[in-house]
This record gives structure tokens, C-alpha cells and sequence, in this order.
């Protein structure tokens, strides 16, 4: 079922956020000096990006995913003892085997009893892992951690006017778990057109093409968009099409929606999203310009910081939404509770 | 609406809103090579033609559109079936 409508009763709330962003940043000027052939002028215009943080060498993704689990917690006013189950969404993992879930587990001391694994779906995945974990908490009153994260930098072609200035690193994270029955997810969607499979991605560095000399050579490693115009029509149109699907499910008036945060895709992105699903442009929170996009860790860190900016207030119905390579495109429904 | 005067309702979109000038935007005009339109620019234009023109589609319906005249044809069909 691609839209989960949570039933009455008991709700799934989300306990607390946060987020990481790692330094230095990296403004227009670098990104054009490191090797890309466009101006800072053609960057802002074409994705709305000023600048992004980049992750030093030493820092691993699992490390950002630390980093913003630990301020999730505090928001949260939770230990990590208090925390059931793991889920980290990432499509750069720490190494292959094992899993990015496997060191940030270590890295929060959290124990045998709570099991921990990674979900890759893309930019989507964070979504994707909330839905996931929404059904642990339904099913079982599991407390579950998701954290998105991804140093997407690792695997830029500097010189690729097309995903250098554009991706950038960072990682967001949300404590879903039990709570009263006012509030709380109201559903949760996800879908996947397997059409756009090769249309972004990377090819290199998997079972079906293993990397090789002659690969690395070729580039076969960097994260490539190989029909940039299909990639940005699915995104704004994937992105509407569960806005309005997840609305239907639930039987929500798009009218009644105080807050959209988005994958911060691209800024053009996000205001097309806003006209195609008949949304409120004023109602679309955006960070992209300084932030860029983080690819897993972007709905989460924009929600974080949507929170944190006193965007989300008691009451509030909010709507996350988020596409990626794939192409997987994810929803969530949430109406905030009490504690915002 | 004749096909005339859908081309120039199209070329007045491009000339106001994305660089073009008048006499680029002819049937043969290609959007990509000729009018240089980059991805996210095809994606912005579908709006303003939907806007003007008062219909909506996909915007995948829009993919292998490469010329002017494939869009006035594409406009034209899209109203014909709007007002049938």
C-alpha cells in the first residue's frame, strides 16, 4: 500500500529533531575555483544556492549521522538508552559492508537490543525510513531513531556544472515514538517509478560494474544526471503528485496545510512543487541557500530547522515531501501536537 | 485560436521570460538548441504556458517537444480536446 493512513487511537509522534552540518563551507566562488565552468551569478539563478557545507576528508557520513542523532536526542530530552530501533537513510555509506547503521550505532552506545540497519531510496530515503519506522512505533510502541545523512561531495565530478554546485553534505534526524491520541503522523506514503532508474545515479562501484581502472578513468564513480530534464519534471511532479495523494488518503484539504517542507532539491524545484500541487508558495519552507542539497539528510534537516525558526507551532498540520534517483518520491502527514 | 496566433502568444513567453528575441522564435526554432532553454528553464516555460493557454498536462507530456511548431500543434490539440 503506497499511502498509509494511520487509524484512530494511540498516534505515532515525533518526539524531537536536529540536525549537522559539517564545515568548512563552501561558497560559489570555491566551487567555480575548484573547477566547474559556470558563474556565481548563473549558480544562484539556476538552483538558488549561495553555499553548502562540505565534510573534510576525516569525516564519514556515519559521523554526521552522530553528530545530528545526539542533537535529535536533546531536543527530544531522550538518552540514547531510550531509543528502540535505528534506522539511517544514506546512499553514501561509510564503507560498503557493513551497514552506516552499524557505526553510528556504535558511535551512540546504543545496545544488542536495538537493532539497527540503513535504507538507500535516495533523497527520498528519509521519508522512505519514516515510514518505516512509523509502523515499528504502531505495531510494537517501539521509540525509533531515523537519521538521513550522505557526504554527497565523495562522489562529485567537480568540473559537472550540472551536480557540482548542487549537492552538498549534511545530516538530519527524527525520534518518532508512542503518544496521546491528539497529534501525531496522520500517513505516510511512498512510491517508486522505476522508469527513471538510470537516469541519475552512479554506476560505478556496484556488482553490475565493479570499478576498474578503465572506470575510474571514466568517471564511472562520480554521481552522474544523465537526462537532466526528465530528472527535474519527475522531481516537480513526483514531489505534487504525493502531495496530492497523500492528501486525498488522509482526506486533508490542501487548504489546511500550514507548512510544506520539501527535499531542497533545487529552488526552482521547490516553487514549481508549491504551483503544481496547489500550494501556498508562503507556505513552503526552503534553506536551500545555504545548505544546498544534502540529499538524504534534506527533508530532515529542513524540517529541523523549520522547527527550530518557529515555522511549527502547536496544531499545525505539516507536509514533508521528497524525490530522488530512482525515482522514489515519499510523503508524510504530520499534525503537531502540543509540543511543537 | 489559430495556430498564428498561438505562436505568438508562445513567442511573447519566451521573449518576455527567458532571454529570447522576437525573430529566434520562428516555427523551426528549436527550444533547446536555438532558444537555448536549459532544463529547469523547459520545466519553468510548461508553467507559463499553461498559465496563458488554460489547460494543464504533464509535464512528461511535454518531453520530445523539440520545436515551436511541435508545441503550437501540442497547444492546439490540448484546447481542441479541452473545449470538445
Amino acid at each position: 500500500m503506497s499511502v498509509f493512513v494511520f487509524p484512530p487511537g494511540p498516534r505515532v509522534h515525533i518526539l524531537g529533531t536536529g540536525h549537522h552540518l559539517p564545515d568548512p563551507v563552501r561558497d560559489n566562488a570555491a566551487v567555480i575555483a575548484a573547477g566547474c565552468d559556470t558563474t556565481a551569478d548563473d549558480i544562484v539563478k539556476k538552483t538558488g544556492i549561495v553555499s553548502r557545507h562540505i565534510a573534510p576528508d576525516d569525516v564519514a557520513t556515519s559521523d554526521l549521522a552522530i553528530a545530528a542523532a545526539k542533537a535529535c536526542l536533546d531536543d527530544a530530552g531522550l538518552s540514547a538508552a531510550g531509543i528502540d530501533r535505528l534506522i539511517v537513510s544514506t546512499t553514501s555509506p561509510d564503507q560498503p559492508v557493513p551497514s552506516t547503521a552499524s557505526f553510528v550505532h556504535a558511535g551512540l552506545g546504543l545496545d544488542l537490543e536495538c537493532p539497527a540497519h540503513d535504507v538507500a531510496a535516495a533523497c527520498a530515503g528519509s521519508l522512505y525510513a519514516l515510514d518505516t519506522a512509523a509502523r515499528h512505533v504502531l505495531t510494537a510502541g517501539e521509540v525509533v531513531l531515523v537519521v538521513g545523512a550522505d557526504i554527497r561531495s565523495r562522489v562529485l565530478d567537480v568540473t559537472d556544472v550540472g551536480t557540482a554546485p548542487l549537492f552538498a553534505d549534511g545530516a538530519g534526524a527524527l525520534l518518532l515514538g508512542p503518544g496521546p491520541d491528539a497529534g501525531g503522523l496522520l500517513a505516510t506514503a511512498a512510491f517508486l517509478d522505476s522508469r527513471g532508474r538510470d537516469k541519475i545515479g552512479i554506476v560505478g562501484g556496484g556488482s553490475r560494474r565493479p570499478l576498474t581502472a578503465e572506470r575510474l578513468a571514466a568517471g564511472e564513480q562520480h554521481l552522474r544526471m544523465v537526462d537532466g530534464l526528465d530528472v527535474y519534471m519527475s522531481a516537480t511532479e513526483g514531489m505534487a503528485d504525493a502531495a496530492a495523494r497523500i492528501l486525498d488518503g488522509a482526506g486533508v484539504d490542501k487548504a489546511a496545510v500550514s507548512l510544506v517542507v520539501p527535499h531542497q532539491a533545487n529552488g526552482r524545484i521547490l516553487r514549481r512543487v508549491a504551483a503544481l500541487a496547489g500550494l501556498d508558495d508562503d507556505k513552503v519552507f526552503s534553506c536551500i541557500e545555504t545548505v544546498g542539497n544534502t540529499s538524504s539528510g534534506s527533508v530532515l534537516i529542513a524540517l529541523d530547522r523549520a522547527r527550530r525558526a518557529g515555522r511549527v507551532q502547536a496544531g499545525d498540520v505539516v507536509l514533508l515531501l521528497a524525490a530522488g534517483a530512482g525515482y522514489a518520491c515519499a510523503a508524510a502527514l504530520w499534525r503537531v501536537g502540543d509540543a511543537p | 485560436m489559430t495556430d498564428q496566433e498561438i505562436l505568438d502568444a508562445v513567442r511573447d513567453i519566451l521573449v518576455q521570460n527567458f532571454r529570447a528575441q522576437p525573430d529566434q522564435v520562428t516555427p523551426e526554432a528549436s527550444f533547446v538548441r536555438d532558444l537555448r532553454l536549459d532544463s529547469l528553464d523547459v520545466v519553468d516555460f510548461v508553467f507559463f504556458v499553461h498559465k496563458r493557454f488554460g489547460y494543464k498536462a504533464k509535464l512528461h507530456d511535454y518531453r520530445d517537444l523539440d520545436t515551436v511548431k511541435d508545441l503550437v500543434a501540442f497547444i492546439q490539440a490540448r484546447r481542441s480536446e479541452s473545449a470538445a
